[in-house]
């Protein structure tokens, strides 16, 4: 025997036609013999039907041609390396290479071998090279603006992990400086010379890559993963300071743009009090954890300010795989670019050198926070004001 | 999976922006009215929708299809407004005095230009009014399960894969959403109710 309280249960489901034979058989039966539980029914059809005369709005005007706009600029982004923000005196570098990153996905045989050479010693030993690079190129560490404009490109690469940025950065990029301003090359001869090298290989090297396609090699896996929690408090400072003491217990560390742009050079702060945007109403920090250790602070917070008072968000794991491997294949097309401009006893060499490792460096910071990223989840913590 | 909707797939994985524009075509205007329905307020479910593309583009070379196009196009579409449901909750921006307006300005526009009379579109527009003000008055579980069977006529198995849930957790859902609907309905207007959709 079917009671209201069940039929009342199903009565949704009914009227969408998602009861089993069965159910539907007891529920119609039920029906028939009980004047209220029909009532209901009946009411239900009712809202349903005006929940399904709803209008579907229009469109609002221009919203294709924007999203055109933006969806061009991402791609843009996603075939082109990066942008340099000066006129071309001659493209000739920089066009061959846009043209080879368009469709790479995975690396090819070759550039794994440098890479994994490159990178296991390379990372390691960062410090001297930052140190050489920071000499000559001071804004790549220590201007928080040269900070922002890598990350820019990191959104681009489809790294719109934390939430904060909105699409905006990369839709105001002007599409001018995104078509023309790939790279600089004025060594004159030499770089005729290097720009047809670069287009000789350029054949090989795709067939290279397909076969490490083919063969899943040398791709690179690598993940982003970020989580949100709120705090809501009376009290803004000190629930800030509570966090910050958690995050240290529970093993938290800067963010790995910290580390990245930063290098061996971590203030002894920033392990503690990172990304703070202190309002009225609230703060965000930000920490990244071992995952194991994420849970535990989760748990650290939820004791000490009350499950009521905490909000765990969403955690977000994004594949990154394809925009790691496009970086590092963007990488060592810039230390081959390097190396031959080494080799070659123009005048101008150093100062093209210099630039190009300059944007190297900016790559291979991706490159490094995105491994991090891989490892760790990125945490961001709102303390909000009751 | 259409065949055409496939191929068109198969490019936009490539990144061929025009195919992919092709693709979403359909989903557009679907995708920017769940939008509106979970966030309430026309301009940011714009701007959610827009992201939502943004998003779909960007992650489209990784799609499995291990579910349909459409149930993964929603599914983002849910995420992306969800996100930024919490956001505000944390940020504490929602204005829901703005939302109600918007929303009613938006509804006006749209009953006057279907034009069934002048009684019968004032009456309805204002059942609409009070349908659209009670789901913005559902907790966003209950809006987003109403609004994906209701205005978008998923099923419910479609619905738990969209939104990663059971399917009995879908069923309760629903049903406690009309519920609530009936119960904000009666409440307010019940001539209104009484005398609507026979």
């Amino acid at each position: 025997m079917t009671s209201c309280a069940d039929v009342r249960e199903n009565i949704s489901a009914y009227a969408d036609n998602e009861l089993s034979a069965s159910e539907r058989e007891s529920f119609e039966e039920h029906i028939s013999r009980c004047p209220s539980c029909r009532d209901e029914l009946e009411d239900m059809l009712r809202i349903i039907a005006i929940c399904r005369s709803m209008p579907q709005q229009e469109l609002p005007e221009g919203f294709k041609a924007e999203l055109h706009e933006k969806l061009t600029a991402v791609s843009a982004r996603q075939t082109n390396i990066h942008v340099i923000r000066e006129k071309p005196k001659k493209i000739v570098f920089a066009r061959t290479i846009a043209s080879i990153a368009a469709g790479i996905l995975l690396i090819f045989l070759g550039g794994g071998i440098i890479r994994f050479g490159l990178f296991s010693g390379g990372f390691m030993s960062k410090s001297s090279d930052n140190a050489d690079m920071t000499a000559s190129t001071p804004a790549s560490s220590a201007k928080p603006a040269e900070n922002s404009l890598a990350y820019s490109i990191n959104e681009a690469q489809d790294m719109d992990i934390d939430g904060f940025q909105s699409s905006e950065p990369m839709a105001d990029a002007p599409m001018d400086a995104l078509s023309m301003d790939y790279g600089i090359m004025d060594s004159g001869n030499g770089a005729e010379i290097t720009a047809k090298s670069f287009t000789a290989n350029r054949s090989v090297e795709k067939d290279e890559r397909d076969n490490g396609h083919n063969q899943g090699m040398n791709a690179e896996a690598a993940t982003s993963k970020t989580a949100t929690i709120t705090v809501t408090t009376r009290d803004i400072a000190a629930a800030s300071g509570k966090v910050t003491i958690l995050a240290a217990v529970n093993n938290g560390m800067a963010p790995a743009e910290n580390i990245a742009f930063d290098g061996q050079d971590i203030p002894e702060t920033s392990a503690l009090s990172i990304h703070m945007e202190e309002e009225n109403t609230q703060k965000q920090l930000q920490y990244v954890f071992a995952e194991a250790d994420y849970s535990a602070f989760a748990a650290a917070l939820n004791d000490t300010f009350g499950a009521a008072d905490v909000q765990t968000g969403a955690f977000v794991s994004e594949d990154m795989t394809d925009t790691i491997n496009v970086l590092i294949d963007q990488s060592v097309m810039y230390d081959a670019e390097i190396q031959k401009l080494q080799n070659d006893n123009n005048a101008k060499a150093p100062e093209e050198i210099n630039k190009l490792k300059k944007e190297k460096e900016s790559i291979d910071e991706q490159i490094e926070w995105i491994r991090l990223n891989s490892d760790f989840v990125t945490v961001t913590i709102y303390v909000n004001m009751k | 999976m259409e065949h055409s909707e496939q191929i068109l797939l198969e490019k936009a994985k490539s990144g061929d922006v025009a195919a992919f524009e092709e693709l979403i075509d359909s989903y557009q205007k679907k995708v920017f009215n769940l939008a509106l329905r979970i966030i309430g307020n026309y301009d940011d479910a714009a701007d959610l929708a827009q992201e939502t593309f943004v998003r779909i583009y960007k992650a489209i070379s990784n799609f499995k299809e291990q579910s349909s196009f459409s149930t993964w196009v929603y599914r983002i579409t849910t995420n992306v407004c969800l996100d930024e449901l919490r956001r505000r909750k944390n940020k504490k921006v929602v204005s829901l005095d703005e939302d109600i307006h918007m929303n009613d300005g938006d509804m006006k526009r749209q009953v006057m230009s279907e034009d069934p009379g002048p009684d019968e579109a004032a009456e309805r527009e204002e059942v609409r009014r009070v349908v659209n003000d009670a789901i913005n008055k559902l907790s966003e579980d209950l809006r987003v399960v109403i609004t994906l069977r209701d205005l978008q006529g998923m099923s419910y198995e479609e619905i738990a894969k969209t939104l990663d849930l059971p399917g009995g957790t879908v069923k309760s859902r629903i049903n406690r959403a009309r519920l609530a609907l009936k119960k904000v309905l009666l409440s307010e207007r019940e001539l209104l109710f009484e005398g609507y959709v026979k």
